[in-house]
């Protein structure tokens, strides 16, 4: 049995429903192209401005990067041709206040200002920000720690206690010292001579007396 | 390594204590005594010097955990004047061979550079100087630990200024290391008139009458001073967290939530209020509330008479003055 080319075969049907699909699918598009229409012209009745608002439409399509790109080239083939009234380094300096992304072109923007030897160090925003090129001359930029400066001199060993005053008095002054503590209800470490001076045991000594103890406390 | 260059690099090593933070230890008599002797032995170096003697200078403070060790060698170097460094055993001990060693020489000369002399505390001794080996089963191992006490006698030996070390497993101490050091002071769990002390000044700013501090001290026999402090503390934080938290602030409902979250250490010795509880004779002698003022505790009048919270076979402690007796 052999198939019989003819109006009713198989493909023909089949063919017969995609063009029915792509009638359809048209005549839709041209339906929903008309409620467009329908909607810009509403939205033009109302006052709104059809070029801006398709500009709109179209900035929404793009990708963030695409567009940042594109209004960055716009900028800058303006500003050479002597038509934009700022830089765009100076304007994204302007935003940076209430953009964070302007904080990242600032940085971008520096990072082609670096010099071949030598590092530029700069506060964009509230963090300082270093920039350096390394051996293949690519620029980088890091965030840049304040370190404080030689805390080495301005900070004591802590082995070596504050110099407070040591009193000037003798032996027996030491001792009425120790005695006076105690009725201060001052402890007995409060002892004010350094360790190697004949009047700290005098101190100790006074304060004991004082105390009638041996300086850790009442005996029970 | 980065390190900080504002400090000493001593402080590597542990924490530096300054006179100034030192606390008084409770400490039973003998122990009073022991430390008294060795501070005027110290303080009558000349007087030494001149029979050809010199004062000690190495001390072992032995005594389970808890017991004050670090408080007690803290206020022997106030008192002399000294800052000390808590000599931490894992600052030094490292993971290679032959390196802690290197590094207990480190700490000594560290030491010797400094100008004034540093109190050395070494704490938790027995994990530095605890016996040398010869088992065979790990003689790498072995050899360096040998080798870190090796060095340690050797740095003693040439150490002249004071060293404290604490211990609780005084049995774990090298032979010759233990014989390096001149005093060996034995720090029991606190007697009846120490834990007295201990209660008042960790109740402290509440005050208990005389009656419950020596009843609540028979119920603590035998613990340690960290344990009765806990205690204390955590009587005091349910005072204040308590009626926040809408807790029933009742006297027995307190002291069961602070008996069942404090507990001694199993193998110290079990204080009678965590064998009886609640039910705890002593604890019906505290007043409840705590006042901050004895005058507040309008039961506690001298002719009152109170039931002997010990039952009757226990006999009344007396309640002994403090005497004025001078030393020194």
């Amino acid at each position: 049995m052999s198939a019989i080319p003819g109006r009713n075969t198989i493909s023909a049907e089949q063919l017969q429903g995609y063009i029915d699909r792509i009638e359809r699918i048209r005549s839709q598009k041209k339906q929903l192209g008309e409620d467009e229409k329908l909607v810009f012209q509403e939205l033009k009745s109302n006052g709104f401005s059809t070029k801006r608002v398709r500009e709109v439409l179209t900035i929404r399509t793009m990708k963030p990067g695409d567009l940042d790109e594109a209004q960055t080239m716009l900028d800058m083939y303006l500003h050479a041709l002597g038509m934009q009234r700022e830089a765009p380094l100076f304007r994204a300096v302007g935003q940076m206040g209430v953009d964070t992304a302007a904080r990242e072109q600032v940085i971008e923007a520096f990072k082609q200002l670096v010099p071949q030897e030598g590092e530029i160090i700069v506060k964009i925003g509230s963090e300082p920000v270093r920039l350096f090129r390394d051996e293949d001359g690519v620029a980088h930029a890091i965030a840049h720690i304040e370190r404080p400066l030689a805390a080495t001199e301005s900070k004591p060993s802590p082995l070596t206690p504050p110099a407070t005053s040591v009193p000037d008095v003798d032996v027996a002054g030491a001792e009425a010292m120790g005695r006076q503590a105690f009725a201060d209800n001052q402890p007995i470490t409060s002892n004010p001579f350094p360790w190697d001076d004949e009047r700290r045991p005098s101190f100790d000594k006074g304060w004991r007396d004082a105390s009638g103890t041996d300086g850790m406390g009442p005996d029970d | 390594m980065f390190r900080k260059r504002d400090r000493s690099e001593l402080e590597d090593f542990g924490d530096i204590l300054q006179p100034t933070e030192a606390q008084e230890p409770i400490l039973a008599p003998p122990v009073r005594a022991a430390l008294t002797e060795w501070l005027t032995e110290i303080w009558a170096e000349k007087e030494l010097k001149a029979v050809d003697l010199t004062p000690r200078r190495r001390a072992l403070f032995t005594g389970v955990p808890g017991t004050g060790k670090t408080t007690l060698a803290h206020h022997f170097a106030a008192r002399l004047g000294l800052p000390m460094l808590v000599v931490r055993p894992e600052r030094f001990k490292t993971a290679y061979v032959h390196d802690s060693a290197a590094s207990i020489g480190k700490l000594f000369h560290l030491v010797r550079q400094e100008e004034s002399p540093v109190f050395l505390f070494m704490d938790e001794f027995d994990s530095v100087a605890s016996k040398r080996m010869d088992s065979g089963k790990n003689p790498v191992g072995e050899q360096d630990h040998n080798e870190t006490i090796n060095a340690l006698l050797k740095s003693l030996d040439a150490h002249t200024g004071y060293v404290v070390a604490a211990t609780n497993f005084a049995s774990r101490i090298d032979d010759a290391v233990w014989r390096r050091f001149e005093i060996q002071i034995d720090l029991e769990t606190p007697g009846h008139g120490e834990r007295r002390r201990i209660l008042r000044r960790y109740f402290a700013p509440f005050v208990l009458p005389d009656r419950a501090l020596d009843a609540l001290s028979l119920s603590l026999e035998t613990a340690t001073p960290a344990l009765m402090r806990s205690f204390c503390e955590h009587v005091k934080r349910q005072i204040v967290v308590g009626p926040k938290a809408n807790w029933e602030m009742s006297s027995q409902a307190v002291f069961a939530r602070v008996v069942s979250s404090v507990q001694p250490h199993p193998d110290a010795g079990k204080p009678r209020l965590w064998s009886l509880g609640i039910n705890d004779p002593g604890l019906a002698s505290v007043p409840w509330p705590l006042a901050k003022s004895l005058s507040d505790y309008p039961n506690e009048e001298k002719g009152v008479e109170q039931p002997d919270p010990r039952g009757s076979n226990v006999t009344q402690l007396p309640t002994r003055k403090r005497e004025g007796n001078s030393d020194g």
